[in-house]
């Protein structure tokens, strides 16, 4: 736990309307590599991951208190430029999404926002972002195909793909795999474990498995509290607390 | 002996399944009577409308393309003057200039509400567009006799009755049904599209014209021709303002006619089977075939939609 963070919260609250959805949550993460966020369904995983890169702003009934550090500056402060913050923390969700556009079109969507880009360099941010997610080869010569047309793992990693275009620095993904069949959820995974080497991921998954295959760190949140984070190794091996135990070994839920 | 029981419970019919099979043939015998009434309707349409080129030896390209509409008269060759040209050119320009100009306002005003606007306002825009597409089409009319009318005339000059008038009129009439259509077609976009637009850093006004409006198209097209079948088939608002003069107009202030003015009016005032009611069937028998050509974009169109959001 000495390296760098890129990203610190702190004492995080969230109320939908008047019920408070996460009590307090203190958790950081490293500059690079992957942490998962684990937990019974309705623990608060997704309402954390998504208080993050603000989209909670889009629901007026939501309110988020605590500090979320991001390279030292407020996420939450009033003069945060949102296109900025959400260029910079990319967001895959759980259903592939790709706009009923074609692949280049979608991948190049976060670039085109941005005038100033010029088209060449378009292309080739769009050609990086492919072969990062590792869809290139799948896709190099329909790049003007509907995206629509791909299988849901092909969409999920031109999902990811679209994320990184923008060149984020960190990456959340909401079950991101839960939705595919298990071997396009591996080749997902594949990418991920490549991009978590200059990355910092942030996966929320229901998945025991895969957070043994690809996090470093795992986090572990039971009824809107984080109740252990720690390497991934020792929250399946050795946890510390009592309910991280029952959970991985499968005792609950 | 148990199991000749069991047979026997299995394979008759429970009450259940002769409710279920009673049902079926309900609904099947008012799908056929629906179906005769319509090949019914068209055949009629069809039949009469074209007695004016087999019975009355019109040729269907005068018809079509003349400019002359006196069915009363003869030209010096003795040929009635049927040319319907001035009332098909009517029906298209008030129909098409009035959709083009609402479209922009019903786009406009949907996305207002479904994307801008809290859900209150949201709510009471829903209600006032729904009583306008309650209205009845004589009451839009009345308004565009009484209001618009009189309005043209002072602002342009000229009698007020004419091609504007009508387009104004029809372009009231239509504008509420463009609209709620088109709000459907902006609520049907997947919430993920919006999610997805904003966590790559576009603008709230980025996600809704880059995606959610782009991603809308096919619904707001069918909206658009749907609103232009309307306007089409609309009769009696139109007649009421236009001016009833069937010629070519020669501006947007010219009176004019429409097909289905002419009819409306003419119907009652025509004997049948006289060449003069002949000629009104033909007319109907256009509007008809145009509301098939509506029908069948709007299908077109929506298939496109479809395949574009479920595959
Ligand atoms: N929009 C909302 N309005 C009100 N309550 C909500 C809303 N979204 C989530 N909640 C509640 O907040 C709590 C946390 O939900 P959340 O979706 O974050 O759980 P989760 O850990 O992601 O669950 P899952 O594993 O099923 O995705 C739950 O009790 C849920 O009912
Ligand atoms: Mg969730």
């Amino acid at each position: 736990m000495t390296k760098n963070k890129i990203l610190t919260t702190k004492n995080v609250r969230l109320y939908y309307g008047q019920k408070e959805a996460l009590h307090g949550i203190n958790l950081s993460f490293p500059e690079v590599g992957i942490t998962a966020l684990i937990g019974p369904s309705g623990s608060g995983k997704s309402t954390y991951l998504r208080s993050i890169n603000r989209l909670h702003d889009l629901d007026p009934n939501v309110k988020v208190t605590g500090e979320f550090l991001y390279k030292g500056k407020n996420i939450y402060a009033d003069n945060t430029d949102l296109v900025q913050l959400r260029t910079n923390i990319g967001m895959v969700f759980q259903q592939p999404s790709p706009f009923p556009f074609s692949i280049f079109e979608n991948v190049a969507f976060g670039l085109k926002l941005n005038n100033k880009i010029k088209k060449d360099e378009i292309d080739e941010r769009v050609e990086e972002a492919l072969k990062q997610a590792a869809i290139w080869d799948d896709v190099k010569d329909r790049l003007d195909q509907n995206a629509l047309g791909l299988s849901g793992g092909q969409q999920q990693r031109i999902i990811i793909a679209r994320s990184l275009a923008t060149r984020p620095d960190i990456l959340l993904l909401d079950e991101p795999t839960s939705a595919l069949d298990p071997i396009s959820g591996r080749s997902v995974e594949d990418s991920l474990i490549e991009l978590g080497k200059n990355y910092s991921i942030i996966i929320v998954t229901h998945n025991m498995q895969q957070a043994k295959r690809i996090a470093d760190t795992t986090a572990f949140f039971m009824d809107g509290n984080l109740i252990e984070v720690d390497d991934t190794k020792n929250i399946f091996l050795y946890p510390k607390e009592r309910e991280t135990e029952d959970f991985v070994t499968g005792r609950f839920g | 002996m148990e199991q000749n029981e069991l047979f026997k419970q299995l394979t008759k019919k429970s009450v259940a399944s002769k409710k279920d099979i009673f049902g079926k043939y309900l609904s099947l015998s008012a799908l056929i009577l629906i179906g005769i009434t319509v090949v019914a309707i068209l055949f009629f349409v069809i039949s009469r409308g074209l007695t004016t080129f087999t019975l009355d030896k019109i040729n269907p390209f005068r018809f079509l393309f003349g400019t002359d509409w006196q069915p009363n008269n003869v030209d010096k060759n003795n040929n009635p003057l049927v040319g319907a040209l001035p009332m098909i050119f009517g029906s298209f320009v008030i129909t098409l200039l009035s959709a083009l100009v609402a479209a922009p306002f019903a786009i406009g005003t949907a996305i207002f509400m479904t994307e801008v606007s809290n859900q209150r306002g949201a709510k009471i825009m829903q209600s006032v567009i729904e009583l306008l597409v309650g209205i009845p089409s004589v009451v839009y009319g009345f308004i565009g006799l009484t209001v618009i009318v009189p309005f043209v005339r002072n602002t342009f000059g000229g009698s007020g009755f004419g091609i504007l008038s009508g387009i104004i009129v029809l372009f009231v009439m239509i504008l509420p049904t463009i609209t709620s259509m088109s709000i459907d077609a902006l609520n049907n976009v997947p919430k993920i599209y919006r999610e997805s637009a904003y966590s790559i850093g576009a603008t709230p006004w980025q996600t809704i014209y880059k995606v959610v409006l782009r991603s809308a198209i096919p619904g707001i097209l069918t909206a658009i021709v749907f609103g232009l079948s309307r306007a089409f088939g609309e009769a009696l608002a139109v007649q009421m303002v236009v001016g009833n003069s069937p010629v070519i107009p020669q501006n947007a202030l010219s009176p004019a006619a429409t097909l289905t003015s002419v009819l409306t009016q003419g119907i009652g005032n025509t004997t049948e089977g006289s060449l003069q009611n002949d000629v009104l069937w033909s007319l109907a028998m256009i509007l008809l075939l145009m509301s098939l050509v509506f029908n069948l974009i709007i299908r077109k169109i929506g298939k496109k939609g479809e395949m574009k959001n479920n595959v």
